[in-house]
């Protein structure tokens, strides 16, 4: 129970020190924050699971070469996305080719009539964040869910910080969108 | 009147503007209600975006990681143990060799000694009397070293197929 005070470095510290089943603790405290970025990124739950599964031990077999010059969590992260990134290429899909190109107008793929089933606000805002393009998405989550800040977001998708920002800013702008033009302010407030 | 863009209203919400800019900012507010709505719009959307929850990842994750690196680590261990191994294996073969031709050296020195003298050069039988000088011992126990090699021998075979069968009986995770 101690344990799980303690800071990311002072465990991956222990791992290093012999302690594997530590590494337990690093998986519980980030194994949900990953999943969400894996299902904005991949769209599916077989692929986000088995690309959780790879990125920690990606992550486990490198942490004897992580220097702690930056944190742990954006290191991570980093492993996260670029993992997923590898995923989405072996799929042949395009979402990497679309961060290359995200100063070209961007055509909004999604619905704008939203069906909303369940009258859950955390159901309602997921729902609008997946008809969001996977990079838009990427963001958000870093952004909103787990507190990064541009900085940090550009170091973990290799983006600069103004591309990041743009990003940031359409997808906020897309999301008011659809939710201004789904009257969807009243149930959201 | 000019409103304000979308794009500075967003850098007021996320303070990313100089102390002047907003400055007009907030006097533009103050008088627009149309830029004022919009900033309200864009806060609501920031407030709805900071409540969103994590989605729960399967809870098998831990244990299915923490086996993989568990049999990497036993496939590790098991690799180093039959390096270990090697060496063992090899050293006793080399032991058992030198042991055997030191004990075939010592019945040539008794029954063809004077032979090889006549026959060899000097070098040879200089080298093979300082050689019997250190390993004089060893000649004399040969038959004990031999034996002891042997049990070597057969020690590590015996480990390298437990761990042949540990390698074996694991399960592919």
């Amino acid at each position: 129970m101690v344990m799980i005070n303690l800071t990311d470095n002072e465990i991956i510290d222990s791992i290093n020190k012999g302690n594997y089943n530590d590494f337990n603790l690093l998986i519980n405290r980030y194994k949900h924050k990953a999943f969400s970025l894996l299902m904005r990124m991949l769209k599916n739950q077989m692929d986000a699971e088995e690309v959780l599964q790879d990125a920690f031990l990606k992550t486990y077999y490198g942490l004897k070469n992580f220097r702690g010059e930056s944190q742990f969590s954006t290191w991570f992260y980093k492993i996260v996305y670029n993992s997923a990134i590898s995923k989405l290429n072996y799929r042949k899909n395009k979402f990497h080719n679309s961060f290359v190109s995200i100063e070209e107008n961007l055509k909004i793929p999604f619905e704008s009539n939203i069906e909303i089933e369940q009258n859950n606000l955390n159901n309602i805002v997921n729902k609008l964040i997946e008809q969001l393009p996977p990079q838009y998405a990427t963001v958000i989550n870093l952004h909103y869910m787990d507190g990064f800040s541009c900085d940090e977001i550009s170091l973990i998708m290799n983006l600069s910080v103004s591309n990041v920002k743009i990003i940031l800013y359409r997808a906020r702008k897309i999301l008011k969108e659809i939710i201004m033009k789904n009257n969807l302010q009243e149930e959201l407030r | 009147m000019n409103h304000l863009s979308e794009e500075i209203i967003l850098d007021f919400i996320d303070e990313n503007i100089s102390r002047e800019i907003k400055k007009d900012v907030l006097t533009h507010l103050s008088e627009c209600d149309m830029c004022r709505n919009k900033l309200i719009e864009f806060q609501k959307v920031d407030k709805l975006f900071y409540q969103i929850e994590h989605l729960n990842a399967p809870e098998k994750i831990n244990k299915i990681v923490m086996a993989k690196i568990s049999k990497q680590l036993k496939s590790e261990k098991q690799q180093k143990n039959f390096f270990i191994f090697s060496i063992i294996f090899i050293s006793s073969i080399l032991i058992t060799t030198i042991a055997l031709i030191f004990s075939s050296v010592d019945k040539v020195k008794i029954e063809k000694f004077s032979e090889i003298e006549i026959i060899s050069n000097k070098f040879i039988v200089g080298l093979n009397k300082i050689l019997s000088l250190f390993l004089d011992k060893i000649y004399q126990n040969s038959l004990t070293l031999t034996f002891i090699t042997i049990l070597i021998l057969i020690i590590s075979i015996l480990f390298l197929i437990d761990e042949l069968k540990n390698h074996k009986i694991k399960p592919n995770l």
